[in-house]
Order: structure tokens, then sequence, then C-alpha cells
């Protein structure tokens, strides 16, 4: 065996010589914008959170004449004021972190006592963002269709979607107003789902929305949802529309009934899926939400819920094999289908005075054997 | 009263006594909260004690100097927690309504976090009024201070300090980034949040299970439409992703487990039936025959009536519905505003100018509206006045001669100032 030649001394000696050796190029690969002249770009996320501005840029000078003396602005004009952030001071560099993180495609300018240091153009993400799914995936929907859901494939800008979606008729014309324009549009934490909900007081018979401007769907005519032009957070834009085209059908007024569900019950001993049809198309989100599967001693079972093309039915495998016995779908009133009618009572319905929950009990029970 | 620190590791820092057994004070750091602490006088007869007797009576100094410790630290506990502040950063997720409490405490609205944050600014030197205001162009000068352009900005809320009159606005960016800036004059400042005295409630209905698709993303989303303080109690509407309900919650503050839930029936004279699944868009409150009442207006804008104090947990509660202001229209902002010995509800639309209904003209109308409009995008019920003013986006009382507002301009231009209340009431 070769090593157990050397020494102890000489084996001290290779580790010391590669540490060093390590450490320089570990040095060396940190960040090249420390030991240049160049202002970097902080990147955190994908997002450019702050610049980093090497202090050799601004010669020999007090920290406190830093933070007087420094400052970023937008660089479209002499008049832009400083921008608000902070400024942390290092040995070498200053890093400026702005208030919010820097918009792609803006340039900056690094200002130091009136002159210049440096542009930077923030890059906008070469991926764009495209549209993964539109919700619900079934081609026909009822003429009361009330939510649709669009998810995307990364985060997306907030405050802007409604004006780059639109729903067209047969001869192509918009349908105006068909979408409820909420102030704060429902993004999901991660902004890559938008939940719209299409206007109910035109959807609600007898309101006078729906009087005055009708229904948004009507029955037998086909629609086609665009979307186009939405711009990710880190400043992609959608390369092309995504369209959606969806068939109406008539209106739905009626509760999903469980009791009619088809339920495919797995066998004991094994990780066969539970498969439930609902026979129509149910709100995706509230299927993921208000269905659980519970075992005799009503412990909820956990595993992976698929959805159905179209939302018509689910699959749910569990983490560990099923044992023999009757088990529940437990079912909370407020799941619904496409048209907002949930298990306790139908959209179009006027609440009972007093109250506008039953009580009653959907679940459905199933047995492994 | 003296100030005092709100923590107690050095109490002697801030306020001790002279040779002469005068009270100094030292100024007190930003972080630190200003309290109602011992009165001088005792501080001031320990001290007088202690040099003026004998050194026998050491011990008796002594005991008195640990009472007065003792009561200094007494105050101090209770002053401090008063509001069950603590110190940190808050996890503001997304700023979308504000709303001022008592001593300067402002409440933030976070959709996103489905939570509401109370925040004690420690603004709160009083002044009676607020110099005028005219900023145009608002939302470019702060898009310009964010280093970002107008359109990737929106303001979410605007509220006025009722103690310093200093204007508190709440702005989202595309990014997702919130945003609190503090406006007065021509000055825009951001609102620090990092290391603050705060506290925090939930809102959200917390899911029976951890609710995410396959890619693990969450799928509830909760939307905060209004927030309100009257009564000594945050009062919130929202609405969810999921249910097409008006949900309204009424939280005692300091925020304890508690919430009241109501569920609020109107009758909706469009409808011609009574029904609870509209969402409230904008609410304030006010007094009408001595009781205080929720005054909200729906998306369809009828204006309903809530008496505050039936507003219970599981109370399914019957508005009073006064007034129909016309469909087609959304109410966008509320505010109440008294003139003289007349309170006044003046409501920005969407689709309408600006309204105003007399506040006596609500307390004389009996019964609630229960015919359905006849006439297209008619209204009905108490009257009021459209004043010559549109695209009022948010609005709140500066002082007691002026009313801010947030406007857009007919050539485009967001404009935010101050109007003088003669040309309103």
């Amino acid at each position: 065996m070769v090593l157990t030649k050397i020494t102890g001394k000489q084996r001290i000696m290779f580790h010391f010589r590669w540490s060093l050796i390590l450490s320089f190029s570990l040095i060396a690969c940190v960040d090249p914008a420390h030991t240049t002249d160049t202002i970097s770009i902080e990147w955190r996320e994908r997002r450019a959170t702050g610049l980093i501005i090497p202090t050799t840029l601004m010669g020999k000078m007090a920290t406190d004449s830093i933070r007087t003396l420094l400052h970023v602005h937008l660089a479209s004009g002499a008049n832009e004021p400083p921008v608000f952030g902070e400024y942390l001071i290092a040995s070498d560099s200053v890093v400026f972190r702005p208030l919010i993180p820097f918009t792609p495609g803006l340039e900056y300018d690094v200002r130091f006592d009136a002159g210049s240091l440096g542009k930077v153009k923030i890059p906008a993400a070469a991926d764009a963002p495209a549209v993964v799914a539109v919700l619900p995936s079934s081609d026909t929907v009822p003429e009361n269709l009330l939510k649709v859901y669009i998810q995307f494939s990364k985060p997306m800008r907030e405050g802007v979607a409604i004006s780059h979606i639109s729903l067209t008729d047969n001869a192509g014309d918009t349908v105006p107003d068909v979408f409820l324009d909420l102030q704060t549009e429902l993004w999901n934490d991660d902004q890559t789902m938008l939940t719209l909900w299409l206007d109910p007081g035109r959807i609600k018979r007898g309101l006078q929305p729906n009087r005055n401007m009708g229904a948004p769907l009507l029955h037998g005519n086909a629609y086609r949802l665009t979307i186009a032009g939405m711009e990710a957070m880190d400043g992609g834009t959608m390369r092309r529309p995504f369209i959606k085209q969806y068939w109406v059908a008539g209106r739905d007024s009626l509760s999903p009934t469980p009791g009619r569900w088809t339920i495919a019950a797995p066998e004991a001993n094994t990780l066969q899926p539970l498969g439930i049809s609902f026979h129509e198309t149910l709100d995706y989100a509230l299927v993921m939400e208000a269905i659980s599967i519970r075992d005799a001693a009503g412990k909820p079972r956990s595993g992976t819920l698929i959805i159905d093309p179209g939302e018509t039915g689910m699959q749910f495998t569990p983490d560990v094999a099923w044992g023999q016995g009757v088990y529940t779908i437990a079912l909370q009133p407020r799941l619904e289908d496409a048209a907002g009618n949930n298990l306790d009572r139908p959209f179009d319905a006027v609440a009972a005075s007093g109250g506008s929950k039953t009580g009653k009990n959907f679940d459905v029970r199933f047995k492994v054997e | 009263m003296i100030n005092t620190y709100g923590r107690l590791a050095s109490p002697g820092v801030c306020h001790s006594l002279s040779d002469a057994g005068n009270p100094v004070t030292a100024t007190c750091p930003d972080d630190y909260e200003t309290q109602p602490g011992i009165p001088t006088f005792i501080l001031l007869y320990i001290s007088k004690y202690l040099n003026n007797t004998p050194m026998k009576k050491t011990y008796y100094g002594g005991a008195l100097a640990c009472i007065a410790i003792l009561l200094l630290v007494s105050a101090n506990l209770r002053n401090d927690n008063r509001y069950g502040f603590e110190n940190g950063t808050p996890d503001i997720q997304s700023i979308n309504g504000l709303a001022f409490g008592p001593d300067g405490v402002l409440f933030i609205g976070d959709s996103k976090s489905a939570t509401i944050f109370a925040i004690d600014t420690k603004d709160k030197q009083s002044v009676t009024t607020a110099p005028e205001l005219e900023l145009k162009n608002i939302d470019q000068k702060i898009a310009s201070l964010l280093g970002t352009e107008a359109k990737n900005i929106s303001i979410q809320d605007l509220a006025v300090n009722p103690l310093s009159k200093k204007i508190y606005c709440a702005v989202q960016t595309n990014g997702g980034t919130p945003v609190l800036l503090s406006i007065a004059g021509d000055q825009i400042q951001p609102v620090n949040l990092k290391n603050i005295a705060f506290s925090s409630v939930s809102i959200g209905n917390a899911p029976a299970e951890d609710a995410k698709d396959q890619r693990g993303r969450s799928l509830r989303v909760w939307a905060i439409s209004d927030l309100a303080f009257a009564d000594g109690s945050v009062m919130v509407s929202g609405l969810s992703n999921q249910e097409f309900s008006s949900t309204f919650r009424k939280i005692p503050f300091p925020f304890t487990d508690k919430q009241e839930e109501s569920s609020l029936e109107i009758y909706h004279a469009a409808h011609g039936k009574y029904e609870t699944y509209a969402p409230i868009k904008t609410f304030t409150t006010a007094v009408l025959n001595g009781k205080t009442y929720l005054v909200a207006s729906y998306t369809c804008t009828p204006l309903v009536l809530f008496p505050l104090d039936e507003l219970k947990p599981g109370k399914h509660v019957k508005g009073r519905t006064v007034a129909e202001f016309g469909a087609g229209n959304t109410p966008i902002d509320m505010i109440s505003f008294r003139k003289g010995n007349e309170s006044f509800l003046v409501m920005a639309n969407s689709s309408r100018p600006v309204m105003r209904v007399r506040y006596s003209s609500i307390e004389t109308f009996e019964g609630t509206l229960q015919e359905p409009v006849a006439e297209s995008y008619g209204t009905a019920g108490v009257d009021f006045v459209t004043l010559p003013v549109v695209n009022v986006l948010q609005m709140d009382v500066l002082d007691s001669s002026k009313i801010l507002v947030l406007q857009r301009k007919v050539n485009g231009d967001l404009d935010l100032y101050s109007a003088a209340s003669d040309r309103w009431f």
C-alpha cells in the first residue's frame, strides 16, 4: 500500500499544501464582484434584491460619507429621487438592498457625490412563464359556471391579471364584465394560481346585474378563454397566448349527490387506489380540501390524491396498505360543483331565514375486503 | 405624569433625579415605549428623604427606594403590555387594509397570511389640523422612490392617524412585496416594520387538513375587502376563493383568542329575498339614535345597517336595507364625516360619482326596503346627493375640515389631495 509508506509529518504537509490550494481556489470562486471594480447584482430566489458596489469605486471614504453620498436612482431621468433601501457597508463593498426587489428590464444608476459610478440593467428572465392548466379542465361547463382557476408555471405579477384575460363568444366578440373585478386579486401563496369569479351577480337569477346584463355564459354557445401577455415576477412575459375552449351546457341548479357516486373500493393489504367517480365536474380546490378518507376510528388516512381529468373523479392512494374494514369518505358540506352548488344548498337557492346550514351529514362509507 | 421606559432593564437611565432632587429626563431611544409611570412627587419625596436623613436611617431609605422600584416595575408591567405587544418583525405578506386604533396603533389587514397585525407606530403626537395637501401623480412619485414604474404598483389603502394627522399608505407591488409608507406634507417615507412592537391575530378559516395540490401549493386564498376599528374591536370583511359568502369578523383589541364571527343576512331588494351569500365590499360605523351600527355596502350596492351590539359569535343577524344606489356599480370606499351638528356618510363608487347621505335621513328611515327596484339602474330608500366628484378610489377623514382623497383625474393622473369639507358639505 502506498499510503503506509508516508510518514505522519509528510501526511500533515500533504494535507496542509492541498488545504492552501483549496482555500485560494475557494476565495477566487466566491464572488468575482468583490475582487473587481464593477457593480454586480445580488440575486435571491430569482429576484434582484441588491447591488454590490465595490468600495474601490468610491476611493477612501469614511462610512458616514458613504452613507450620505451614495445613492441608487432609476436611470430613466436626472431628477429621479434616491430609491428607498438600506446600505450595508463592509470593508470591500457596499450592498444596497432596495425596499422592493429591482424591476427586471429597468436600468439603475449608482451615484456617488453627484457623479455616476455606473449603471446596471436588471435582466429579465430567459424562460418565459406559461399557463400550465385552466380549471375546470373539462371542455363542457354549465351555463352558471362560477369559478375558473388558472395555474402558471412560475410566480406571476399581481394586480393586472384581469386586463390580460378575456372571454370571447362564437362571433369573436369579447364578453364584457364577465369576471368579478376584485381590488385584491385572488392569488395563492406563491402566486402561481389565480382564482377568477364569474360575476355572481350576473349568475344569480333575479339580481339586478343578472336582469340588466344577463348571464355571462349562454347555453349552446362556445367560448374561448384567452390568457395573453401576462408577466412573471422575474420579468418574463408569456410567449404565446393560452386558449381554452368551453362549450356551454344547460344550467346546473342541483347540489352534488355523493350517494350516487361510483366507488371503486381497493383490496385489503394493497396500496390500490380508492377510485371515486363524481359523474359531474366538481370544484378543483374544494375536492382537494373538503374530502378526506377516514378509518373506522375516524382517523384521517394519509396518502396521495390525484384528481381525474375534467375533475369528474379522484384517485386516493394511501401511504400505508389498506386494512380490512369500513372506511368513510368524509365530506364537508361546502364541497361544490363547478356552478357553486354545494352539498348543503344550490348556489341559486335563497337561504332560509335564521341560517343556511342544514347540519346534514354527507359522508359515504365503503368496505375494504 | 412623567415618562418612563417601557422596559425595566435600566429605568434610571431615562429618568433619574439630579443632585438637587429635580427630575431630569433623557431622550428615550426610539424602540422604547413611552408610558405613563410613577408620579414625580413620589420620586421627589424619596430623593429628599434620602438626602436629608442621617446614616442610621439608610435602611428606611433603602426600603422606600425598593418600594419605589417595585411601583415602577408594576406600573411598567401594567402599562407596557397594555396592548399585548411583542417586539420583533411581523411576517407581513401583503397589506390590503389599514385602520387606526387607539394611541397610534395601526391595524394592517394581510390577505396573503389571513392575519390582522396591530403595530405600534409610536406616532402619537396629537395635532388638531393637518396641512393642506396636493401630491399630483402620487403613483409615479411612489414608484420612483421604490425604483420601479407606476404600472407595477397599486395603492391598496390609505389611513390617516387621527392623532398626528399623518397619512399611512399601503402599496402592493407587482412582485408581491408589501410596502407601508407615511406621507407628511410632500414627504413620503417608508415605515419601518422591522424590530417593532406588534401583535397579530389569524382570521382565515383553518382548513381541516393542509390543502395543497400535487405540487405542494396552497390552494386557499382569502381576500380582505375592508377593515375598521370601532368600540374597542377591529372589524374585517372578506371573501374567500372557495365560498362566495360574506365573512365578517369582530375581533376585540387587545387581541385574544376570542373572535366574533357573525353570519349577516341582508334583504336584497333587487332579489326580493333575504340572502347571506353576498360579500361586503366596504363598511364604516356610525352612531344612530345613540346606538352604534355597522353601515355596510355590498357588491350590488344596497346600503345595510347592522346593530353592532347584536353581532355575536354564531348569531345570525338580519340587516336593515335602507338604500339601493343602483345596480351596475360597486362601492369602493366609505367614510363618516361630522360637520357642526350633522353627520354624513360619504361613499365612493366604481361607476357613479361620490354620494353623500345625511345620517339623520338614515335615522328617520323606518323599516327595510322590500320591493325590488322596478326601473333598471334605479335607486330607492334614503335620499342622497351625488357630488360632482368622480373616480375617487380612496378617502379618509384628514381633520375636522378636510377629507383626504385619492382620485383618478380625467387626464389619467392619480392625485392625492385634501378636499375642503366646505366644498363637500
